[in-house]
């Protein structure tokens, strides 16, 4: 009964959502302060020598999250390796 | 351009709908991969402007380039969605090992 | 002195990985000493930032808008002490089952690093990064010992977070749109200088769902009951003592962040409507466990309360009840799980008989149970005097319900305190020195500090008014909540209305939960347009 409740009443709440941000879309288009992008087509090739600037912030600029995004997969790869071993295997 | 947003915001809202009314674990998890690449769609679209080519400096026709710093950061995301479903897929089997269903009315309550 | 940040984040990472990959027993102790080198480190760095006021290092030679940036002012400071000492205690805590296995420590180190990294970080997209990889980290250690109730309890805690994350990233895909960076400090700079348009108050709305998935407050609390119960007991004493405080953080910062003040009003009673639900709900479960983890819920929804007015009395009340709650939570659920271990029982009704087979154990209990409901001589005493005072210039019916709010709470500690009463067992607990110099440590912090709190806050920058230690009224009113209790325990258990039955076996479900976090982003967006 609930499930019904909740198939009428998401619908109804997305659409208000919906409505929203079609409200929001010209002042999504328009950014007002382009800092990040401007830096980065100035000066992206002269301090981290990459011509790909996608690489040069994803390896440069943004080390520190790649290193915990490696951090991540190392920490899901044990957990994963954990939970499927059963009880009775010896380490 | 505000089509496709707005297609986009759409997807979104079919993968939080789905979350909503899925009865299955397994279910819950795909909407959570829907919804989660809607938003890597709608970051990847607000970056775009029109007659831009990529950026990597040599493939410059015109003198507009698409902004990269929004692609780096959903690479990380992409990551972070997989791990999660990759754990979520995982803990489902354990799942069904203990209890034999998969349905959330069925194990989250009862047992 | 620069890089001490990320000493405090990589020294733990590297203890755990070296842990992991040398199997001998020898290994473990480097726990203690990687603990012991970061506590000498960090007494340096706190008189150090406090020379300068805030610490602002980006981790690179790159200039503000494009690094990643990590910023330690006095929050983050209190925070970063506070997970030391949680962490100290918690090895102690675990020592004796727990220095051989080597996947618990790498997944328990692993964590101290990350949430040192979560209360530093300067970033937005650094923040969400930290936030993910606490929630794996715990959902795996919740999912320790792989009984069916605690996997369960697992896989919903990490999709209901993963879906409260979604939103997360919505706010700061909306954010960086229009303001092209995302470093925090250069954020709060532009925020001030552009008028409030609706795309700004949208990105704080969807930011404010997510801090509320993580903080467990009214619509979306359901994955907290379900997680801290599951849990080893260690696991939850740090879940619902620190991990949860993950959130609050992430609300001040985030507060911080965007300067509004229009949503004040909201987040109260916000607080104050999950402060009365997580009591109702404790009143009527029978899970020791439960019950302490449906307080967390109100607990929260008390600092809340108090964190949703800055600069006001109650904005300080809210703080110290936070640092004193994670504390005497911890001890709760630490000494829950040493009864339940010795006893293999779970339930309130059954346990019969602690004070007889480990007293100390139950001293420090009831020191916990006097420091929650406000007594005296205890920390909680002065966070709820704060809060009190705070509240004494709302309206009546507020202090009404926050007054029903601490006898409820009185309520079910008196019910939980009839495990106490009976015989003793017959077999004798082997004595664990571990346990006991964690259980020690907490409780003498609790008894410890209404005597020192004023020279312990003004260190962090905070300046607490003086609260007498003993006033005749306080005293009144806490006999007669007391009296009231014990009438109210009397009535519960002796006839056990239907409709607390009913309480205790409602359960929602995963999507009706998903469904109730759209509820709460759209009372949130009708809140932000009325006002």
């Amino acid at each position: 009964m609930s499930r019904r409740f909740v198939a009428i009443l998401v619908p109804f709440g997305l659409m208000i959502l919906f409505v929203r941000f079609a409200q929001l879309i010209p002042e999504l288009t328009t950014p007002q302060f382009t800092n990040a992008k401007d830096y980065i087509m100035e000066r992206g090739y002269a301090e981290t020598g990459a011509k790909n600037l996608v690489s040069a912030i994803y390896l440069d600029y943004r080390l520190f999250d790649s290193l915990f995004e490696a951090g991540i997969l190392l920490i899901t790869v044990v957990g994963i390796v954990f939970m499927a071993k059963s009880d009775e295997d010896v380490y | 351009m505000k089509l496709s947003l707005l297609l986009i915001f759409l997807l979104f809202c079919i993968g939080f709908y789905g979350l909503c009314v899925g009865k299955t674990v397994i279910k819950s998890v795909f909407n959570l991969i829907i919804a989660q690449t809607a938003l890597l769609l709608l970051f990847f679209q607000l970056a775009y402007t029109p007659n831009a080519s990529p950026p990597i400096l040599d493939h410059g026709t015109t003198g507009l380039w698409v902004d990269p710093y929004p692609q780096a950061l959903m690479i990380t995301t992409i990551v972070i969605g997989a791990s999660i479903t990759s754990l979520a897929l995982m803990f489902s089997i354990k799942i069904y090992h203990h209890y034999g269903t998969l349905t959330w009315k069925k194990f989250m309550h009862k047992d | 002195m620069n890089a001490m940040p990320l000493l405090f984040i990589f020294l733990p990472i590297i203890i755990a990985l070296l842990i992991y990959l040398i199997h001998r027993p020898w290994i473990s102790v480097l726990g203690f000493l990687c603990q012991g080198f970061l506590s000498i480190a960090l007494f340096f760095y706190t008189r150090f930032v406090q020379l300068t006021g805030a610490h602002d290092i980006i981790v690179g030679p790159w200039s503000k808008t494009i690094g990643v940036g990590l910023r330690n002012d006095s929050l983050s400071l209190s925070f970063l002490w506070l997970t030391l000492i949680f962490w100290w205690v918690l090895l102690a805590y675990i020592w004796s089952y727990r220095k051989e296995d080597y996947k618990f420590l790498f997944f328990f180190l692993f964590l101290e690093g990350t949430f040192m990294g979560l209360l530093q970080s300067n970033d937005l997209f650094n923040f969400f990064i930290f936030i993910d990889i606490t929630t794996i980290l715990s959902t795996i250690l919740i999912i320790y010992e792989k009984d069916g109730f605690a996997i369960k309890s697992g896989v919903y805690y990490l999709l209901f977070n993963s879906v409260g994350m979604l939103f997360y990233q919505l706010g700061f895909i909306f954010l960086y749109s229009s303001m092209g960076t995302l470093n925090m400090s250069l954020l709060a700079e532009r925020l001030a200088l552009v008028p409030h348009s609706p795309l700004i108050r949208f990105s704080f709305l969807f930011f404010m769902v997510a801090v509320g998935v993580k903080s467990a407050v009214f619509p979306v609390y359901n994955w907290l009951p379900k997680a801290h119960s599951a849990a080893p007991s260690a696991i939850s004493a740090l879940l619902s003592g620190l991990l949860v405080k993950s959130g609050l953080y992430a609300f001040l910062r985030i507060r911080t962040l965007f300067a509004f003040d229009f949503m004040n009003e909201f987040f109260f009673f916000l607080g104050l409507f999950s402060a009365l639900s997580g009591v109702a709900f404790a009143l009527s479960q029978k899970d020791l466990k439960q019950i302490l983890a449906y307080h967390t819920v109100s607990q929260i929804g008390l600092i809340v309360m108090g964190l949703s007015q800055p600069n006001t009395l109650l904005y300080l009340g809210g703080i110290a009840h936070l640092m004193n709650h994670a504390l005497f939570k911890a001890l709760l659920f630490l000494c829950a799980g040493i009864i339940i271990h010795h006893y293999q029982k779970r339930r309130v009704t059954e346990i019969r008989g602690v004070f007889h087979t480990m007293p100390f154990i139950s001293v420090a209990m009831i020191i916990a149970m006097i420091s929650i409901t406000g007594g005296f001589l205890t920390n909680g005493y002065i966070s709820k005097s704060l809060l009190t005072y705070g509240l004494a210039e709302k309206s009546g019916w507020i202090r009404l319900l926050y007054q029903i709010i601490n006898l409820g709470t009185m309520t079910s500690f008196i019910k939980i305190a009839q495990i106490f009463f009976g015989p003793a067992l017959p077999d004798r607990r082997q004595v664990n020195p571990g346990q006991w110099i964690a259980v020690g440590a907490l409780s003498f912090a609790c008894l410890a500090i209404p005597w020192i709190y004023e020279p312990l806050w003004a260190g962090f920058g905070v300046q607490l008014p003086h609260i007498s230690l003993f006033t005749p009224q306080k005293f009144l009113i806490l006999c007669l909540q007391g009296a009231l209790g014990i009438g109210l325990v009397r009535w519960l258990t002796l006839k056990e209305p239907k409709m607390v039955r009913n309480i205790r076996h409602f359960q929602i479900g995963f999507g009706v939960s998903n469904g109730l976090m759209l509820f709460f982003l759209l009372l949130m967006i009708a809140a932000a347009d009325l006002i």
